[in-house]
């Protein structure tokens, strides 16, 4: 994700009520959480693992506020605590996920192909599985509407939503 | 030492805007018996107590927050310490019921030891200590109350099971969830922080 897109992106959570992001780093969404952790606006929590990061973001919800979690892979570490949010306590919170594996994504030289390809094969099967809504956004002009929708749906439906990105919004 | 009793210590040194977030089965069932729904989001599943409790402390820094965890569910993501030690939330209280045990199913690591303690203080959590005596856990929630400084206490409990409450089990899941962010926004509007 280059500067223009991560700029684009922390507009966005401002402009939507967003200033409490949680985040484990991966290489596609670096910029964006490298940013927004020097940003004072935000309250940026980086945790140890996924699930945990899941279940901080969670907890900031229930006390009000619009968390977003970041994430690439490691979605998969968060299945417990996300499958908990959704199915057992309806939790608004939002999931901005790098679709690595997705087609199009250049980044195997630095992460081994098989890795990406599991992702890419089972992540909209995971999110189907939870019963989380999601959407794809692989274009930087979609990304207003989507973040938008996102948010709301969220919180009108009392779930955590996932935003899967690819495309131009990544590579 | 029960669990219970240190319980009803706790409940007579909190006031109604602490925020208190519970593990499962055991200290869910009887900590819910005993203060009710009012900002009281409990029965997390294994793992998740801390860092929920962890959110909502870090969402919300004016409010007391307690988890009241227990040593299998914090084993699970013990890397929350780690966490929480850079962190250093103020108005964060970790009590840990660690009855060395998963269940009726075999013990845990924390067997024989003051494993936790050791572990929240090598994560930066200065405040760590563990007890052993209804007298001893009464003086050191005493303390970590008076002082706002992110405080683990881990309390050496006797191996005992109960069944839930049948007023407790009616409320679990959704209705937990409903009934603290209701009351959440009660408080918060009443302190006019920032609304739910």
């Amino acid at each position: 994700m280059n500067d223009e897109v991560s700029e684009k992106i922390m507009n966005i959570f401002k402009e939507e009520g967003v200033d409490f992001v949680v985040n484990l780093p991966e290489d596609s969404t670096a910029n964006l959480t490298d940013k927004i952790s020097k940003d004072n606006y935000f309250t940026f929590v980086r945790v140890t693992n996924e699930d945990q990061g899941i279940a901080f973001a969670a907890g900031a919800s229930l006390a009000g506020k619009k968390p977003v979690f970041i994430t690439g892979i490691g979605l998969l570490v968060g299945a417990w605590a996300l499958s908990m949010m959704r199915i057992v306590y309806n939790t608004p919170l939002v999931l901005l996920i790098a679709y690595r594996g997705t087609i199009g994504d250049r980044s195997a030289s630095y992460v081994p192909a098989p890795y990406l390809d599991l992702f890419g094969q089972v992540a909209e099967p995971l999110l189907q599985a939870l019963k989380i809504p999601y959407l794809e956004v692989g274009k930087i002009g979609d990304l207003k509407r989507s973040i938008s929708d996102a948010i709301f749906t969220s919180v009108e439906q009392q779930t955590p939503v996932g935003i899967l990105l690819s495309g131009e919004v990544l590579w | 030492m029960k669990r219970l009793e240190c319980l009803k210590i706790l409940l007579n040194k909190i006031d109604d805007k602490t925020i208190t977030v519970t593990a499962l089965t055991g200290v869910a069932s009887e900590w819910d018996d005993l203060r009710g729904a009012h900002l009281n989001f409990c029965d997390l599943d294994m793992g998740l107590c801390t860092p929920v409790a962890g959110g909502i402390a870090c969402a919300q820094p004016k409010m007391r927050v307690i988890s009241l965890d227990s040593d299998g569910s914090l084993l699970l993501d013990i890397g929350i310490l780690v966490t929480l030690g850079k962190l250093k939330l103020k108005n964060l209280i970790i009590i840990v019921f660690d009855n060395e045990a998963y269940g009726r199913f075999g013990p845990t690591a924390t067997e024989g030891t003051n494993l936790l303690e050791n572990i929240g203080k090598a994560s930066g959590i200065a405040r760590a200590r563990t007890v052993r005596t209804v007298e001893d856990f009464e003086v050191a929630i005493s303390e970590a109350l008076k002082e706002w400084e992110l405080s683990i206490i881990v309390v050496k409990i006797e191996k005992y099971w109960i069944r839930q409450s049948e007023e407790h089990r009616a409320r679990v899941g959704r209705y937990i969830k409903k009934d603290f962010v209701d009351s959440m926004k009660k408080v918060l509007a009443s302190q006019n922080l920032a609304n739910v």
